[in-house]
């Protein structure tokens, strides 16, 4: 199958860059957070109604704070309420905080630790 | 818009056979594929140790001095995993089902190469 | 205007085995507002695979759900070997194709049970969980298992279906279909059961495109997106078209669901009559390297895979997002304005499975 790519993205551009989006007629699948011994990112899938689908990378580190676009796709909070949860990245101004309780681990950010920072 | 649609399903149900079985009077058939739980015919075993690195679940314990296989049956999916990766093809699946147990103790079934004595 | 009161619902539900909780904020009995809050059961089964190697991976991620159980090991499998850029052998490729879609059959079969059941329709849920036990029984046949099946791997798969067997289960498929019949009937046509489903809940097309609603949600609302025509397994040489319903409510929901299960049951048939013969898996050698996000179409609807894999036999990252993690903002527009008697019966049209959204 084709490949994919991951259009890089920083903080400060994906409020625009999802807006685009919006008008283009795409609408947000998913977002997520991966962390490997050697970096982190958040990847943002955006597709439209014929299957067409783009992906965006941003690096991010444990604690930064990157804004959120709940106000653009509404769907967004759940996901960053997740990725604020299990990774320890802050969103500013999203539609629905739930400050931490929407997973109620008992270790806090429990994936923001990778295998090799446990070692186990 | 109709009324009673069920009705015929009904009467079906009250004049005809039941749809389930008099359990334990009438004992369910097993198909030959029905993965029950897994047997291993120690004679062909040569404890190399390799079902019980590979299972997802750390069900298997084996040590090759003493010649023991071992497994904890509450632990085991019955995946097959262990059956496939297994190069003496001595472990199998059968058809049945572990029988329901009262002692927890129980879950764990032991077996001895010929080095040692037989079972546990 | 009445007083407010906040009515917990859930997490223990009789009508929801899921543990789904919701603050609902009321006004008399009409539901003004809600709020959800979910992690009662969160595993963290994605973090499992930097421990596990990804063949033995397979295996967890199969039990993230007990429906969905084939798809999800077959979405897995299919990103890994996207990784590895294995092409796996047509008749492989078909089988899993029957498999997904006697999964989807039952899947829906048990959502109309459990519908049938959130409106006290007792006799009914028996019959439609009677019926489902057939699909269960030719799981068991040809696999071994009856709700999780271990059959996929990467590569192919483990087990095949001979040819004898596959002429059964088109037979099967026929008595199924007209168990089927006077059932579905009872949802389409009966005075009682549109009485509680029609114009309840109603997501309006933008709505359900807007917050990402996936699967008989969206389709329910007149939107045709199916990831099935991406075209992976064998879905590419089959001929369907996505079932939409235009009204958004309850019932347009029921109806997608109904006609998918025959869509389904028709799609198994094709693949059956379609199917080569030849190999069922190939030899896999090395570790993955690289990244691939794949989707595909599960009963409940759309759901995301994403693996990161770093050359070594233990993967970075992988992570699921199941279509009713998508599904809850839309259940959220679709509960303010209700009557509470309702709430349980919206909450279910999403075909809510919250152990596999939180995994
Ligand atoms: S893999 Fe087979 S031979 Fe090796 S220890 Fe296990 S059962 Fe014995
Ligand atoms: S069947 Fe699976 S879980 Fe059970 S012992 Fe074998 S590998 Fe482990």
């Amino acid at each position: 199958m084709a490949e994919q790519t991951y259009n890089p993205v920083t903080s400060g551009e994906i409020i625009d860059r999802a807006k685009r989006y919006v008008q283009e007629g795409y609408r947000l699948t998913q977002i997520h957070c991966t962390k490997t011994s050697t970096e982190m990112f958040i990847i943002y899938t955006f597709e439209k109604l014929d299957l067409t689908c783009e992906n965006l990378k941003m690096h991010v580190q444990v604690g930064d704070t990157v804004p959120s676009i709940s106000g653009i796709f509404p769907a967004a909070f759940l996901y960053e309420n997740e990725t604020h949860d299990l990774y320890g990245v802050n969103f500013s101004d999203m539609a629905v905080d739930f400050k931490g309780t929407f997973y109620e681990t008992s270790v806090k950010q429990a994936f923001s630790m990778t295998g090799a920072d446990n070692n186990e | 818009m109709a009324f009673n649609v069920i009705g015929k399903t009904i009467m079906k149900s009250l004049f005809g056979k039941p749809a389930t079985a008099m359990y334990p009077i009438i004992k369910n058939e097993f198909y030959p594929n029905t993965r029950g739980n897994i047997e291993n015919a120690i004679e062909q075993c040569n404890f190399c140790g390799l079902c019980s690195r590979r299972c997802p679940t750390g069900a298997i314990e084996v040590s090759k001095p003493k010649r023991k296989w071992e497994i904890d049956r509450t632990r085991c999916i019955v995946c097959n995993f262990c059956v496939h990766v297994c190069a003496k093809k001595s472990l199998s699946t059968q058809r049945h089902y572990t029988a329901p147990m009262t002692d927890k103790a129980k879950r764990i079934y032991t077996l001895y190469g010929e080095a040692e004595k037989k079972d546990a | 205007m009445g007083e407010r009161t906040i009515i917990p619902f859930g997490p223990q539900h009789p009508v929801l085995p899921e543990p789904l909780h919701l603050d609902l904020i009321l006004e008399d009995e009409k539901v003004v507002g809600a709020v959800p809050s979910i992690g009662f059961v969160h595993r963290g089964l994605e973090k499992l695979v930097e421990k596990r190697d990804y063949h033995e991976m397979m295996y967890v991620i199969e039990r993230v759900c007990g429906i969905c159980s084939f798809i999800h090991g077959q979405g897995y499998v299919q990103t890994i070997e996207e990784i590895m850029k294995i092409e796996i052998p047509d008749r492989a490729k078909y089988l899993r194709t029957i498999w997904a879609e006697l999964s989807r059959t039952h899947s829906h079969l048990l959502w109309l049970g459990l519908m049938a059941d959130a409106y006290g329709f007792e006799s009914l849920f028996m019959h439609c969980w009677r019926v489902r036990e057939r699909i269960l029984d030719i799981f068991e046949e040809t696999t071994g298992g009856r709700v999780i099946f271990s059959v996929c791997k990467v590569g192919g798969l483990w087990k095949d279906i001979d040819n004898d067997t596959l002429k059964r289960i088109i037979s099967e498929l026929k008595i199924i279909e007209d168990e089927l019949k006077p059932l579905t009937d009872v949802f389409i046509k009966d005075f009682s059961v549109q009485k509680r489903t029609r114009g309840i809940g109603v997501l309006t097309y933008q709505e359900a495109i807007d917050l990402g609603a996936a699967g008989p949600t969206l389709r329910g609302s007149g939107v045709a997106l199916d990831m099935r025509k991406l075209g992976y397994a064998a879905y590419g040489e089959l001929d369907f078209e996505p079932i939409v319903e235009k009204d958004g409510d309850c019932y347009a929901r029921t109806l997608v669901r109904i006609r998918e299960i025959y869509q389904s049951l028709d799609l198994i048939r094709q693949c059956i009559s379609k199917i080569p013969d030849g190999e069922i898996e190939v030899k896999v050698r090395g570790n993955p390297n690289g990244e691939y996000l794949s989707r595909i179409e599960q009963a409940r609807g759309q759901v995301i895979y994403y693996a990161k894999a770093n050359g070594t036999k233990y993967l970075d990252r992988f992570r699921v997002r199941t279509p009713t993690f998508a599904n809850i903002a839309p259940l959220l527009k679709m509960l303010p304005g209700s009557e509470l008697a309702d709430v349980p019966l919206l909450a279910l049209t999403i075909d809510p499975c919250i152990s596999c959204t939180e995994r």
